[in-house]
C-alpha cells in the first residue's frame, strides 16, 4: 500500500477501511468478493465512495462501523479520553 | 406483356416519291423492306416489353429511311439498322467471335426478362424452404442452411444487376459483354437452384426408413432417433414437393428434375411403411451380442454386393460399358477390382480383424478393444454402404446419357452431393416398368401386381435391379470374402488413391464453376487440365484393373501436375460477382461494427478505406479492355478483395463482445420472477399492482431487447428495481439493496481486479481519506471535530461581591465553567450580519452551585418535594438535563440546590449566595421552554439575555433592584426577573421561528458564517451519547459529499491545506455530520417534547409549505382546523405533518437553516413536486394509462410510489370530506395532506 504520503491519522483511518474491506471479502463467496473488488475499483477514484460504498453494500457498512468501533474501544483504553479545557 | 402497338408496314415506294434517284430509291426500299420484315418477325414473335422497345427502335430507323434525301443517308441509316439487327458491318475484330445477331438480341433480352422474374420467385422459394427445413435432424438442416446461405449470397449478387434495355447505340461488344453478364448471372443462379435441389435430394433420400434385413442390427444409429426424423421427414415432405413444383415453373426444368420430382412424390404416397420394431439402439454389451450381430453385418455386406453391386455391374456389362474408364474405375477388369470392390475389401480386412479379437475373447463381456474393432467394422459396413450409392450414382448418367446430358445438373455435381449426405433407399413394393430411353426393361421385383413406370436409376437407388435374363451372367465380379482379405499396406494404397481421386473430382467440379467467370487464362491451358484429368482417370481405371507400383506412381505424378496446373487455372479465374456480393456484405457489416464499441476503431477505418479502393479498382477493371491491362486489374482486384476480407476479419475481432446473452436473460428473468412473486402479495394497493404489470408487460420485455452495456438497459433496470424495492416495501417484505453486478461484471469482463492496483487508487482518494478520518475521528477524538469553537470558556463579567453592604454576589471569583456555546449563525440572505452576532464568540455564564428560584409557569420543570420546611425547595431538572451528558447544566444545578417555586420573584437573602442576582437568575432562565431550539443556542441565548438584563440599569431598577447599578442588591430585595424570562421566551420563540423558516440559500464560499455552522454543530456531537455518535457518524459519513469548495481543496494539490482530521476535511464532511446531528439532536428533543405545550407560536408566512401554515376553515367545537389547536401546537403538528410526509416518501423540508443550507439533494426524486399539485392534477395523471403515468411523473421527478401513496390519500380525503371531487380543483395535495393530519388530531380527540 502506498501511504508514503499519509501523515498517522490518515494512515490509522485508511487501515480501518481496508481491515473492513478484508473482512467483508472474507465473509462472502469468493464471486460476490471478486464482484465487490470489481467494484470497488470501478468505483475507487469516486470522491463520493465511501456513502456509496455504505449504500451499496450494507453489509460492509456493518462491519466498518464495527471496525471504527473497535478502533475507538482501543484508543479508550489506551488513553482515556479527558476532558480538554482551553483558555481564551 | 403488354400488347405491341400495331406498326404499319409500308413499302418504300408508297414513302418515296418517284422523282428521286432510282438508286436511293432502291436502296431505300431495300432498307425499309428489311426493317419490315423485322417488324413483322417481332410482332409475330413473343410480345414482352423489350421486344416493343426493340420494335419502336426499329420504327424510328425506317421513318428515318423513309425520309432520306440521299444515298449516304440511306446507307448510314442501313449501316445503323444493320448494328441495330445484330448485322455487323464493321470489320470483325477477331475471326473467332462470332456476330451479335439480332436473334441473339432478342433471345438474350427476352432471357433476361425471364430470368429477372425468376429471381425473385427463386429467392422467395429459397427462403420458405430454409423455413420448411427448420428444425430437422441437425446434419440435414446444417448443410442445407449452408447451402441456402450461399446460394442467397450468390443471389444478392446477381439480383442488383438490372435487366439490360435496348439501345440503338450499343456496339456489338457491349451486346457481347451483356450477354457475357447475364450468363455469369444466370449461371450463378442456376448452379444455386442446383445445388440445392441436389441437397434436397438427399434429403428425401435419407428420410427413407431402412429396410435393408439386419441393417438396425449393426447399426449404432439411434432408432429412436431415426424414427422422430423419418416421422418429421414424412409431415415435411409435402411441402417440399409443392416447393419443388414452385421451383420447377420458375425455372426450365430438365428432365432430371421432372423425373426425380416424380420419384419424389411416388416415394412420398409410399411412405407409410412403418420403422422396423426389431432395432437393436444399445450397442452390445456382450460377446454373444456381438456374435449375432455379426452375422447381420455379414448379411448387409452381402446385401449390398449381391443385390446393389452385382446388378449394376451386370446391367453395365449388358451395356457394354465394362471398358468404359469410370466403370473400370469402379469394378476393375472384369469385375474383379477397381474402387467400389476395394471398398469391399477395406471392409473385409475390418471384419477380419473383428472376428479374429472376438475368437480370442474368451469372457462374456467383450474387451475394450473387442469393442473398439465392432465399432470400425460397424464403420466401415456403414461407409460401404454410402459409397455404393456414391458410386452407383456416378455410373448411372452413363446407362442414361440422356438425362446425365443435362446442361445444368452434371453428374460431378450427383458425385458431391452423393459424398455429402448418404443415401440409404428402401425397396418400393411395386412391379416396376423401367423406361431408359426409348428401350424398356420390365423387370419384376416384387410380388405385388402394382405396376408403374419408374425410371431406372429410380430402381437402382431402391435396390430393385435383378439380373434378367437379357443381361448377361458372366462374368460377374468376385465376390470378396474374409478368406481373401487384401493386405493392411494394400488398404493403405487404396485410400491414398481414393483421395487423389476426390480431389481430382473436386478439381473438375471447380473447373465447371469457372464458365462464365472472368479469367485471363486461355482456354488451352483450361483444355489442358481437363485432358489430364482423363488421362488421370484412364490411368486410374488401369490401376484398378492391375494395380501395380508402376501405375500408382503415376497416378501420383499426374495427379501432382494437374494439382499444380489446377491451382494456376484456379487462380486465373475471377468470380466477380461472388466477389462484389461479398464486399456488399462486407460494406453491409462496417455499418454494424461501426456502431458496436471496439478496442480498436482503426480497423474499422482500414475497412472503409479497404471497401472504397476495391470499388475504385472495379470501376477500372470493369472499363478496362481486355489485355494486359485488364489482367493486371484482374489481378489486383482479387488482392484487394483479400485485403478487404482480412480488414473485415481485422473488424470482426476488434468488436468488444457484449457479456453472454445468457447471462442477460438470466437477469431479466430473475427481475420477471420477482415480479410475478409481488404479484401474488395480497397487500398490496391498485396502483402497485399497475405499476408492477407495467414493469412487466412494457419494461421487462425492453429491457430484454437492449445489450447490457446500453445506458438505457440500466436506466431501465434501475426503474424495475425502483418499481420492485416500492413493491417490496408495500407487500411489508425486507427491502435488501443488491448492488447491480451484472453490468458492472459486464463491463469489467476482460478486467482482472489487481488488488494492489485498486488500493492505490483509494489512497490517492482524498475524499475518501478525509470522510474515513472523520469516521474514526468522530469516536476517537471527538473533542478535535470542532477546534475553532470548542470549549469556549464561559466565565462571568465581573464579581457582583460589591453590591450593598453585606451583599456579595459569590465569593468574589467567577464560577467558570466550560458551556458549549453556538455563535448565532443565519442563512446568506445577502445582508450584514449584526455585530452583535459576529461578536458573540465570548459569553459567559457563571453557575452557582446552589440556587434558589421562585418559579411560576414552568410547565415543563420536573418537580419535586425537597423536604424543606420553610422554603418550597425542589430539585429542579430542565428538559436539558435529561441528558446527563449536556455538560452546561451537570454542575449548574446540584441535586441539593432548592428553588422557590410559585414566580418568578426571588428574594436576596443574607448568607445565601444563590440568592444573588448573578446566580439566581440561571435557574429560572434555565426554567424557559427551549422546546425546538438546539441546545447549545439555549444556552448561548440565557448567557446572553442573562448579561443583557444584568448589565442594564433600567431593567434591574424594574426588576426591584433598588440602585439599578450592578453590583448594588441588598438583602431583603425581590427581584422580579419575569422581564428577562419574558425576553428569553421571546427570543426562544423569535428562533424557533427562524429555525422552521426553510433557507434556501446556500453559504457562498469563504462565507465566515459557514465556519461558523460548523464549529457550532460540530459542538452538537458531544451533546450526543457515545453510543450513538458511531452511530451517526457512519450516517453523516454515508451522506457525505464535499462542498464545492472542499471539494476544490480536497482535490488541490496543496496538501498543507489539508489537515485530515482538523479542519480541512471537516470542511468538506461536517455539513453533513452536521445535518445528521441536528437531526438527531430535533428527535430527541422532540421526543422528549411530547407532552410539553407551546406557548407561543410565531406564524409565519412560508409559502411554500412551512408546518406553521394555518388552515383557516373554521369547524366544529372540538375540532381541530388549524396548527395552533394542534395538540401539542405548531411544532407537534409540524412533527405529524412531517412524519406523514416521509411516509409518502415526500422530502421534508429542512428542519434547521443549518440543515438547508448543507442539505444535498441525494434523492433523484424528492417528490415535493406532488405537494405543488392539486387534486385535479394527480387525479388526471392516475387515471392515464401506465406508460403516460410514469411519463407524467417522471417529468416531475415524482416516484411512482409516492404519486400512488398521495393519490391513495386523496381518494380516501375525498370520501372524508376533506377534499373535493372535481377534477378542476385547484386545493393542493399540501392542503389536503395537512387537512389530514388535523383531522386525525381531531378524530383523537
Amino acid at each position: 500500500m502506498s501511504t508514503d504520503k499519509m501523515n498517522p491519522e490518515e494512515e490509522q483511518a485508511f487501515a480501518v477501511f481496508i481491515a473492513a474491506v478484508e473482512r467483508y471479502v472474507a465473509s462472502v463467496d469468493e464471486a460476490a468478493g471478486e464482484q465487490f473488488e470489481v467494484w470497488l475499483d470501478e468505483h475507487a477514484e469516486a470522491e463520493d465512495l465511501l456513502p456509496l460504498l455504505l449504500q451499496t453494500y450494507p453489509k460492509f457498512g456493518e462491519i466498518f462501523a464495527d471496525e471504527v468501533e473497535k478502533l475507538g474501544a482501543q484508543t479508550n483504553q489506551d488513553a482515556p479520553s479527558s476532558t480538554v479545557t482551553e483558555e481564551n | 406483356m403488354r400488347e405491341l402497338p400495331p406498326v404499319p408496314v409500308t413499302t418504300a415506294l408508297e414513302a418515296t416519291p418517284e422523282t428521286l434517284d432510282p438508286t436511293l430509291v432502291a436502296k431505300k426500299a431495300a432498307v425499309v423492306e428489311k426493317i419490315n420484315a423485322e417488324i413483322v418477325l417481332i410482332q409475330n414473335g413473343e410480345q414482352t416489353e423489350s421486344a416493343a422497345t426493340f420494335l419502336g427502335e426499329l420504327q424510328s430507323y425506317k421513318q428515318k429511311a423513309e425520309a432520306a434525301q440521299t444515298i449516304d443517308e440511306i446507307q448510314a441509316i442501313s449501316k445503323d439498322t444493320s448494328i441495330l439487327l445484330g448485322h455487323d458491318v464493321s470489320p470483325k475484330p477477331q475471326e473467332t467471335t462470332p456476330s451479335f445477331t439480332k436473334a441473339d438480341k432478342l433471345n438474350l433480352l427476352k432471357q433476361q426478362e425471364r430470368f429477372s422474374e425468376r429471381k425473385l420467385k427463386f429467392q422467395t422459394l429459397f427462403e420458405s424452404i430454409k423455413t420448411s427445413f427448420t428444425g430437422f435432424d441437425q446434419k440435414v438442416e446444417v448443410a442445407l442452411e449452408s447451402a441456402i446461405k450461399s446460394g442467397i449470397k450468390k443471389m444478392e449478387a446477381v439480383l442488383p444487376t438490372e435487366p439490360l434495355h435496348v439501345q440503338s447505340n450499343l456496339t456489338d461488344e457491349e451486346w457481347r459483354a451483356a450477354k457475357k453478364a447475364f450468363l455469369s448471372n444466370k449461371n450463378n443462379f442456376e448452379r444455386q437452384l442446383n445445388d440445392i435441389y441436389l441437397r434436397s435430394i438427399n434429403f428425401v433420400a435419407q428420410a427413407i426408413p431402412p429396410t435393408i434385413p439386419g441393417r438396425p442390427d449393426f447399426s449404432d444409429l439411434d432408432i429412436t432417433k431415426e424414427k422422430d426424423f423419418v416421422t418429421r421427414t414424412l409431415k415435411v415432405l409435402p411441402i417440399l414437393i409443392e416447393q419443388y413444383n414452385e421451383l420447377k415453373d420458375a425455372v426450365v426444368p430438365t428432365e432430371q428434375m421432372v423425373s426425380e420430382l416424380e420419384l419424389i412424390e411416388a416415394e412420398v404416397n409410399t411412405l407409410n411403411i412403418p420403422v422396423p420394431e426389431a432395432a437393436t439402439v444399445e450397442p452390445p454389451q456382450s460377446v454373444e451380442q456381438m456374435k449375432s450381430n455379426l452375422s447381420a453385418l455379414d448379411e448387409q455386406v452381402n446385401v449390398l454386393y449381391d443385390k446393389r453391386t452385382i446388378p449394376l455391374y451386370n446391367l453395365l456389362k449388358a451395356q457394354g460399358l465394362t471398358e468404359h474408364p469410370a466403370v473400370k474405375k469402379l469394378y476393375g477388369k472384369d469385375g474383379t477390382f477397381g474402387s467400389l470392390i476395394s471398398a469391399f475389401s477395406i471392409c473385409a480386412l475390418a471384419k477380419a480383424r473383428f472376428v479374429d479379437e472376438l475368437n480370442k475373447s474368451s469372457t462374456a463381456e467383450p474387451s475394450p478393444e473387442l469393442v473398439m474393432l465392432y465399432q470400425k467394422f460397424s464403420k466401415q459396413v456403414a461407409v460401404l454402404q454410402q459409397k455404393v450409392e456414391m458410386q452407383i450414382k456416378g455410373v448411372l448418367p452413363l446407362l442414361f446419357p440422356e438425362s446425365a446430358a443435362d446442361d445444368v445438373i452434371g453428374t460431378g455435381a450427383v458425385e458431391q452431393t452423393a459424398t455429402e449426405q448418404p443415401i440409404e433407399t428402401t425397396p418400393t413394393p411395386v412391379t416396376a416398368v423401367v423406361t431408359e430411353a426409348e428401350q424398356v426393361h420390365k423387370i419384376e421385383v416384387s410380388p405385388t401386381t402394382t405396376e408403374a413406370n419408374v425410371p431406372l436409376p429410380v430402381l437402382i437407388l431402391n435396390e430393385q435391379v435383378r439380373a434378367k435374363d437379357d443381361v448377361p451372367e458372366s462374368p460377374q465380379p468376385q465376390k470378396l470374402t474374409i478368406e481373401s482379405v487384401p493386405s493392411a499396406e494394400q488398404v493403405e494404397i487404396d485410400a491414398d488413391v481414393h483421395q487423389m481421386e476426390s480431389a481430382i473430382t473436386t478439381f473438375e467440379q471447380e473447373i465447371q464453376q469457372f464458365a462464365g467467370q472472368y479469367t485471363w487464362i486461355p482456354e488451352h491451358e483450361v483444355n489442358s487440365v481437363k485432358a489430364m484429368i482423363d488421362q488421370f482417370d484412364r490411368m486410374l481405371a488401369d490401376y484398378y484393373e492391375e494395380p501395380t507400383p508402376d501405375l500408382l506412381e503415376k497416378l501420383k505424378n499426374t495427379f501432382n501436375i494437374i494439382e499444380t496446373l489446377h491451382t494456376e487455372v484456379k487462380e486465373g479465374h475471377i468470380d466477380v460477382f461472388a466477389i462484389l456480393g461479398d464486399v456488399d456484405t462486407f460494406q453491409r457489416d462496417l455499418a454494424r461494427l461501426e456502431r458496436a464499441p471496439s478496442n480498436n476503431p482503426f480497423e474499422r477505418t482500414v475497412l472503409r478505406s479497404l471497401i472504397e479502393n476495391f470499388r475504385g479498382l472495379y470501376a477500372r477493371f470493369v472499363r478496362a479492355e481486355e489485355g494486359e491491362e485488364k489482367i493486371m486489374l484482374g489481378r489486383q482486384l482479387v488482392k484487394m478483395y483479400n485485403n478487404v476480407k482480412q480488414a473485415h476479419l481485422d473488424a470482426e475481432a476488434s468488436v468488444i463482445q457484449p457479456p453472454e446473452v445468457k447471462e442477460i436473460v438470466e437477469e431479466v428473468a430473475t427481475l420477471k420472477k420477482i415480479v410475478d412473486e409481488l404479484f401474488e402479495k395480497p397487500n398490496l394497493p391498485p396502483q402497485t399492482v399497475q405499476l408492477l404489470g407495467f414493469a412487466k408487460t412494457e419494461m421487462l420485455t425492453r429491457l430484454g431487447l437492449l445489450s447490457p452495456t446500453d445506458a438505457e438497459y440500466i436506466q431501465l433496470r434501475d426503474k424495475i428495481n425502483e418499481v420492485i424495492t416500492a413493491a417490496q416495501q408495500l407487500a411489508g417484505e425486507e427491502v435488501t439493496i443488491t448492488p447491480s453486478p451484472k453490468v458492472e461484471e459486464a463491463a469489467n469482463e476482460n478486467i482482472a481486479p489487481r488488488w494492489s492496483e485498486t488500493e492505490k487508487k483509494l489512497t490517492r482518494n482524498r475524499a475518501l481519506v478525509a470522510a474515513l478520518v472523520l469516521a474514526t475521528v468522530s469516536v476517537m477524538h471527538s473533542d478535535r471535530l470542532s477546534e475553532q469553537s470548542v470549549n469556549v470558556q464561559i466565565a462571568s463579567t465581573g464579581p457582583l461581591s460589591d453590591i450593598g453592604l453585606d451583599a456579595k454576589w459569590g465569593n468574589g471569583e467567577p464560577s467558570t465553567v466550560l458551556v458549549p456555546v453556538r455563535r448565532e449563525v443565519r442563512p446568506n440572505t445577502g445582508k450584514d450580519v449584526p455585530e452583535e452576532s459576529k461578536a458573540a464568540a465570548v459569553t459567559s455564564v457563571e453557575v452557582t452551585p446552589e440556587v434558589t428560584v421562585a418559579r411560576a409557569n414552568t410547565a415543563d420543570v420536573i418537580v419535586s418535594p425537597s423536604g424543606s420546611a420553610d422554603t418550597n425547595m425542589y430539585e429542579m431538572g430542565s428538559v436539558e438535563e435529561a441528558d446527563p451528558k449536556s455538560p452546561a447544566y451537570q454542575e449548574s444545578i446540584a441535586p441539593t440546590e432548592s428553588v422557590a417555586s410559585g414566580n418568578t420573584v426571588v428574594e436576596v437573602l443574607r448568607g445565601n449566595e444563590a440568592t444573588f442576582p448573578d446566580r439566581a437568575i440561571n435557574p429560572i432562565l434555565a426554567a424557559v421552554d427551549a422546546t425546538g431550539i438546539p441546545e447549545v443556542l439555549a444556552n448561548k441565548l440565557r448567557a446572553e439575555e442573562k448579561e443583557a438584563f444584568l448589565s442594564d440599569a433600567n431593567r434591574l431598577k424594574a426588576a426591584g433592584v433598588g440602585s439599578g447599578q450592578r453590583g448594588t442588591t441588598f438583602p431583603g430585595e425581590n427581584i422580579n426577573y419575569s422581564d428577562p424570562v419574558k425576553r428569553l421566551e421571546q427570543r426562544f420563540n423569535e428562533y424557533r421561528q427562524y429555525l422552521n423558516v426553510p433557507h434556501t440559500e446556500v453559504a457562498e464560499s469563504g462565507d465566515t458564517r459557514t465556519s461558523l455552522t460548523l464549529e457550532s454543530y460540530a459542538r452538537d456531537l458531544k451533546l450526543i451519547p457515545k453510543e450513538d455518535q458511531l452511530n451517526l457518524a457512519s450516517a453523516a459519513v454515508e451522506a457525505y459529499y464535499a462542498t464545492a469548495e472542499g471539494r476544490e481543496t480536497l482535490n488541490g494539490e496543496d496538501k498543507d491545506a489539508l489537515k485530515p482530521g482538523a479542519v480541512v476535511p471537516l470542511q468538506g464532511v461536517a455539513p453533513f455530520l452536521a445535518a445528521e446531528i441536528a437531526n438527531y439532536v430535533r428527535k430527541t428533543v422532540a421526543a422528549d417534547n411530547t407532552e410539553s405545550s407551546i406557548d407561543t407560536v410565531v406564524e409565519t408566512d412560508d409559502e411554500s409549505g412551512s408546518a406553521s401554515e394555518v388552515i383557516e376553515d373554521k369547524g366544529e367545537p372540538g375540532e381541530v382546523t388549524s396548527p395552533e389547536e394542534y395538540p401539542g401546537g405548531v411544532l407537534a403538528f409540524s412533527q405529524a405533518y412531517n412524519q406523514l410526509l416521509e411516509s409518502f416518501g415526500i422530502a421534508i423540508k429542512a428542519p434547521a437553516m443549518f440543515d438547508s443550507w448543507f442539505t444535498v439533494d441525494r434523492a433523484e426524486y424528492n417528490n415535493r413536486e406532488l405537494l405543488g399539485m392539486t387534486v385535479g392534477e394527480i387525479t388526471n395523471i392516475m387515471m392515464q394509462g401506465p406508460s403516460d403515468v410514469m411519463r407524467e411523473l417522471n417529468a416531475r421527478k415524482i416516484s411512482p410510489e409516492a404519486a400512488d401513496a398521495v393519490y391513495q390519500l386523496v381518494i380516501e380525503a375525498r370520501k372524508n370530506g376533506l377534499a373535493p371531487y372535481a377534477t378542476d380543483s385547484t386545493i393542493t395535495l399540501e392542503e389536503v395532506i395537512k387537512r389530514n393530519v388535523l383531522a386525525r388530531a381531531s378524530t383523537n380527540k
